[in-house]
């Protein structure tokens, strides 16, 4: 009844199979930073103070009724809030992101610097990374970084919009992303 | 040997992907806001108003032309056109009617590349005429229209009155 060599090569790869399997269920089960990854998740809610589904400004003139240049704004704010994972302790950074100019109907783009933000810690002990305000550009803006233990934080944006006395009439839209990376 | 091999490198990977740390989340939300599109025309004499003050008119004697300057301030992109209508006769307080045919007007070119379509003096018409068009892409301009008393004629005596409107419409 001994064993023949072939038989023992199967029962060393039985042996490894096992080890696969095994190995990223018993770390992940620990808590181990490796395995651990997988439930790091981190999360992010954006709200809108005052209401309402988007980041509308309204209605503003440039012109008045005389044709006389006038320069209306409007201010809207949105509250980032971000939750790490129970337990995490890596930092993160938040970025926000205007990926194209916004534009009206006929293309149209709305001019540099008529919109300014600024962001404010409402808790948290992180860093605001942008100065107070600055233009919302097209492209990445990191506007914050967290605490080196990545605790949890509350962001208050608050967008100010001029219209332009230059400014082509019509109904300009554009997207703006919030992106929270763990570093 | 060679497959243990093989299975250990493989157990070695799964283990270490750095894909696992990458961790990000992002939301994004729309943005949006509206210009009210607002277009105005203006039109001033030389002396300021709204008015144009052709005369006092001499028999036989060259009466100075008058001017009314006429500005387009939008914030459109649109092309549009410019109306120019006399709405009934000139006449004079005893209700005498001025000849037609003896007032004369034109319109000049636009600064910013609008076009006349009066561009020598004719008749001023009863009723309506074209008399500018914008540049393709709209936008503001100015232009002037001349006003001009042909005066080869003998008119009666009076103060002469008529009506004139200037009409915008984007096409």
């Amino acid at each position: 009844m001994g064993t023949s060599p072939l038989t023992f090569e199967q029962n060393r790869i039985r042996n490894y199979w096992i080890f696969l399997l095994l190995v990223p269920m018993i770390a992940g089960g620990m808590g181990t930073p490796l395995a651990g990854a997988q439930s790091e998740d981190i999360s992010l809610t954006v709200s809108f103070v005052g209401g309402g589904g988007s980041l509308d400004f309204g209605r503003l003139r440039n012109l008045d009724e005389n044709g006389t240049p006038t320069t209306e704004s409007s201010t809207r704010q949105v509250r980032l809030v971000i939750q790490p994972a129970q337990g995490s302790v890596r930092p993160y950074i938040v970025t926000q992101i205007l990926s194209s100019e916004m534009t009206q109907e006929a293309g149209g783009a709305a001019p540099t610097n008529s919109v300014l933000f600024r962001v404010e810690e409402e808790s948290g002990s992180g860093e605001v990374r942008i100065p107070n305000p600055t233009p919302l550009t097209v492209g990445e803006q990191e506007i914050y970084h967290s605490s080196p233990t990545g605790s949890s934080s509350q962001l208050l944006i608050t967008y100010d919009l001029t219209a332009s006395p230059d400014q082509q009439a019509g109904t300009y839209n554009g997207i703006i992303d919030y992106r929270v990376s763990l570093t | 040997m060679m497959k243990g091999s093989g299975l250990f490198f493989l157990s070695f990977w799964i283990l270490g992907t750095p894909t696992l740390w990458a961790q990000t989340v992002s939301k994004n939300i729309s943005v949006s806001f509206e210009i009210e599109p607002v277009t105005v025309l203006k039109a001033n004499s030389e002396s300021g108003v709204s008015a144009v003050r052709l005369g006092p008119v001499s028999p036989g004697t060259q009466v100075p032309n008058q001017t009314l300057t006429v500005s387009i301030v939008t914030n459109t992109r649109q092309r549009y056109r410019v109306y120019h209508e006399l709405r009934g006769e000139v006449t004079s307080s005893e209700g005498i009617s001025f000849p037609q045919d003896q007032l004369l007007f034109m319109a000049t070119a636009g600064t910013q590349g609008g076009a006349s379509q009066v561009p020598s003096f004719i008749p001023v018409p009863q009723g309506e005429i074209s008399l500018f068009t914008s540049k393709s892409e709209g936008g503001p301009d100015s232009f002037q229209i001349l006003y001009s008393l042909e005066n080869k004629k003998l008119f009666s005596a009076g103060l002469y009155y008529g009506n004139i409107s200037l009409d915008l419409r984007t096409e």
